[in-house]
Formats: structure tokens, sequence, C-alpha cells
């Protein structure tokens, strides 16, 4: 009988273990690899932020060497794109401080999606020559 | 090192620097001096904006650098939070410069504007998105 309770109390304690464990979300990306993709981003935001202070160009022209200006439509363009990326960006960056918190979130999703979100302004950037 | 031979060493890099010169020059032709002066003033007049675009990137680059000389160490909180007042910094100087009025639309569209016809639309919604377009219809 004392050999059944014992067994009965090591079972309950490997089960309370293996619920703890699986209660651990593991954190497969540490938070200061989120801190450098999202310091990169500041840098190609900077780049963003800089076309949009330069004077508007005028009607029919493009940005040029000759012509350095900048046009309302690529800003807007910009701004959407920065503004998916700081929500895909902020998504990721609460998931690595705390994922505990975010149990049914995948980081896979996440970073994909912040990931695609970069790429979208760096293309945008890429197109029309800003910060080349 | 003696000096002649610094000499020597100067003139071969000058008159290889002639050399490159004039095979440029007769590459593209005369050089347009108005153009380039153009050029020049344009560039001139875009160095404040390029200048403040390296200035607001040079915290990100510093944090980076940083980051890896603390050997990848969990950012503070305070370093969280610098980091995100950087980026809104960013953020709401881009949307900003978005909502500003496209100068080129407002140039073509503003003389048709009269308060009459946006009287007439009744539709506030989309007077209040896009007036210009509506004045001119």
């Amino acid at each position: 009988m004392r050999m059944r309770n014992k067994l009965t109390f090591v079972g309950a304690g490997v089960c309370v273990l293996l619920l703890a464990g699986c209660a651990t979300i593991p954190n497969p990306i540490s938070q200061s690899e989120v801190y450098g993709v999202e310091n990169g981003y500041g840098v190609a935001q900077s780049a963003a932020v800089g076309y949009a202070a330069l004077p508007r160009c005028p009607a029919g022209q493009n940005t040029s060497l000759a012509n350095v200006c900048s046009q309302h439509g690529v800003i807007v363009q910009l701004a959407r794109a920065d503004a998916k990326a700081r929500i895909a960006l902020n998504a990721l960056e609460a998931f690595a401080r705390n994922p505990k918190n975010y149990p049914g979130l995948s980081f896979g999703a996440l970073l994909a999606t912040a990931q695609s979100a970069i790429s979208t302004l760096q293309q945008i950037e890429s197109t029309n020559q800003i910060g080349a | 090192m003696n000096l002649s031979s610094i000499e020597d060493a100067a003139k071969h890099l000058e008159s290889s620097a002639a050399g490159a010169l004039s095979g440029l020059a007769s590459a593209v032709g005369p050089i347009d001096l108005v153009k380039v002066e153009q050029l020049v003033l344009d560039i001139i007049s875009a160095a404040p904006a390029i200048q403040a675009a390296e200035q607001s990137a040079l915290p990100f680059v510093m944090a980076i650098v940083q980051m890896v000389q603390n050997g990848g160490k969990s950012p503070s909180d305070e370093e969280w939070d610098a980091l995100a007042a950087r980026l809104d910094a960013g953020s709401s100087a881009l949307q900003n410069a978005a909502n500003e009025p496209d100068p080129n639309v407002q140039q073509v569209g503003q003389e048709p504007v009269t308060e009459p016809n946006l009287e007439t639309t009744n539709e506030p919604q989309s007077e209040q998105t896009n007036p210009v377009f509506e004045g001119a219809q």
C-alpha cells in the first residue's frame, strides 16, 4: 500500500512537471535579435523620412540626381507600408518580450508577417531609389 | 622613401589624373557648366534632408553596435522605450507628410472649387475626403 502511495505521489509529481513544461512557451528568438531587427527597420524608416522631407517634385517630374525631390504618391505608399510594418514589429516585439502572454500565437507567422511588411517598405524605397 | 621618389610619385599621379580627366571629357563631350552648376545647387538644397536622414538613422545603427558589443544581452526597458520613441517619431513624420495635400493636385483643382458647389453636394463625408475633386466635378 505504501508502495502504491509512493507511485501515486511520484506520478502526480511527474504530471505537474509535464504540465509546467507545457505551460512554458519556448522562445525561439532572443529579445536582442528582435531589437536588432527593429533597429534595422529604423534605418530603412529614416531613409523614408528623409525622402519625405525633400521638396515635392513639380508635376510630371520624377526624382533624379539633377532634380532632388519627393513625390507625394510615393510618400503615401511609404507611410502605409510603415504603418503595417510597425504593427507587425510591435507584435513581434511583444511576443519576444513576453511569449507567455501569447500562448496561441505562432512565432514563425509573426516573424514572416514582419519580414513581409519590412520588405514592402524596402521595395518601395528600392523602386524609387530612396536611400540608395 | 626619399624626396625625389615622392615627387616622382606625385608627378605620376598628376599625369594619371590628367589622363583620366581628359579621357572622361572626351567620353562625355563638352561639359555644360550651367547644368553642372544646377546639379550642384540641387544637391546642396537637398543636403539638409539627406543630413537629417543620416542623423535620424545614426541612433538605430549605434543601438545595433551597442547590442553587439554587449554580447547580445537582452535590451533593458529603457532601451526598448527609446527605440519605440524613435520609431514613433519616424512614423509620425511619414504620416504627417502623407496627410499633407499634394501640391500638384491643389494647383490643378483649386480654382474650380467654390462654396456653392460644395454645399450642393450635401455629402459631408465626401467633402472631407476630397473636396478638391468634388468641386472640380
